[in-house]
């Protein structure tokens, strides 16, 4: 699906209020749909993005690097983002997933240098550590779930990064979000949605609004 | 990334408040920029930064808005945390030791400040090392500066104008959050279904990453 056509399907599915709903809008919530279903879905697009390292760098900030990327599952040495994995300095491999306390708890963490690092660990929501520091300058590649290229109204044509079959799940996850901001009941319908499109992962959200609906009631 | 004045049209549209009249456009970004507050405090934002070290002085403020210390080093040596009672334990007078720095601690401090015990005897290079840069493979003064991890809030500025410093998807958590704690405001215009409904998708995010 177009963007042009995620927008029209968005606006079915609210009622076809265009009046309500200006076009910006339903490219803002296509948009907020792409990342809720990166975080909730996250299995739907996965990106590989190989990330430069210098030597001697133990912290890596991924808001230039990687800035879609939502989470990571795995790092590797090399670019693996094409068909076949390109090695870097001669090596491809898996980096283990640690934490920071594990790496700070080692007696040598900072004095311990190698060629390649072995261990990553996350760092906040858009940091992460490699460890030990590399003695020459690497590529290493993240994999992990990504958000979609944003959509534009400017470019009506371009379609969605995330597979066909997804393309309605967006623009009904889109319209959800549309419905919510009229408040009231329409947050349950808008959530409603939501979990019909995306799965049982929006039950616990549909079960608080629902108690607040229910409080509400009782008390008028 | 947005800036501040577009994520707070964004709330607004959620809100169903385009000419601010529900709340005031004040009211709106100091919300924001509560919530972003919150994110920091909850250790989401880390940030590499560069203290430079002064001979005979122990206590140091971390710069910008750190929240907390992840981890200190000096001349490219870790430098362990220690609580007030621990080195009391080991020197009665701590204070008055000067060697090579090995500890840190931030009890007894104000918040945002730091104490290395000893206090250092030399004075670290004054050019800066910018982020996320250090604290490695730099010259014999260079080293001899603290190279903290921090967890801290991202946005040095807080005027329209500016960009918010954190991923698009961090944005609409944060944007998410916002629509959540403003609706829920008691007056004329609290909607508590939006607002449980807004955070309950925030948190919903947050879990998921």
């Amino acid at each position: 699906m177009t963007t042009a056509e995620l927008i029209s399907r968005a606006l079915e599915r609210v009622g076809g209020l265009s009046a309500f709903y200006p076009e910006t809008e339903i490219v803002q919530a296509l948009n907020s749909a792409q990342i809720l279903l990166a975080l909730v879905k996250p299995d739907i697009l996965i990106t590989r993005t190989p990330v430069p390292i210098p030597a001697e760098r133990i912290t890596h900030d991924l808001r230039q690097e990687a800035p879609r990327l939502v989470s990571i599952r795995r790092v590797t040495l090399g670019d693996h983002s094409g068909e076949d994995p390109v090695p870097t300095q001669g090596r491809v491999g898996e980096l283990r997933r640690s934490t920071v306390q594990a790496l700070k708890n080692k007696p040598d963490w900072l004095e311990r240098r190698d060629a390649f690092p072995k261990k990553w660990a996350p760092l906040g929501l858009y940091w992460i550590m490699t460890w030990p520091p590399a003695t020459q300058s690497l590529t290493i590649t993240l994999v992990g779930p990504a958000h979609g290229t944003p959509l534009d109204a400017l470019t009506p044509n371009a379609s969605p990064d995330h597979a066909e079959i997804w393309h309605p799940v967006i623009a009904d996850v889109g319209a959800g979000i549309m419905m919510m901001k009229q408040g009231g009941q329409e947050v349950e319908k808008g959530l409603e949605m939501i979990r019909d499109a995306a799965g049982e992962v929006a039950r616990p959200a549909l079960g608080a609004v629902r108690r607040v609906l229910e409080r509400e009631r009782r008390v008028a | 990334m947005a800036t501040i004045g577009e994520l707070l049209d964004r709330v607004s549209d959620h809100l169903q408040d385009l000419s601010d009249k529900g709340w005031s456009r004040g009211e709106k970004r100091e919300r924001l920029l509560r919530e972003l507050d919150s994110m920091a405090r909850d250790r989401l934002f880390a940030q590499v930064t560069w203290i430079r070290a002064v001979a005979g002085t122990a206590t140091y403020t971390v710069p910008g808005r750190a929240v907390g210390l992840e981890s200190l080093v000096y001349d490219e040596r870790p430098l362990r945390f220690a609580s007030e009672e621990t080195l009391v334990l080991k020197r009665r007078d701590f204070e008055r030791d000067q060697r090579r720095p090995r500890y840190w601690t931030a009890d007894l401090q104000s918040p945002g400040e730091f104490r290395v015990v000893p206090e250092p005897i030399e004075t670290g290079s004054n050019a800066p090392v910018l982020p996320p840069a250090g604290p490695f493979n730099l010259t014999h003064k260079g080293r001899l500066n603290f190279y903290a991890l921090a967890w801290e809030n991202p946005q040095s500025q807080e005027d329209e104008g500016q960009e918010v410093q954190v991923p698009d998807w961090v944005e609409k958590i944060l944007e998410f959050r916002t629509v959540a704690a403003i609706s829920g405001l008691e007056g004329d215009f609290q909607d508590l279904t939006k607002s449980q409904g807004f955070r309950a998708l925030a948190d919903l995010m947050l879990e998921g990453q």
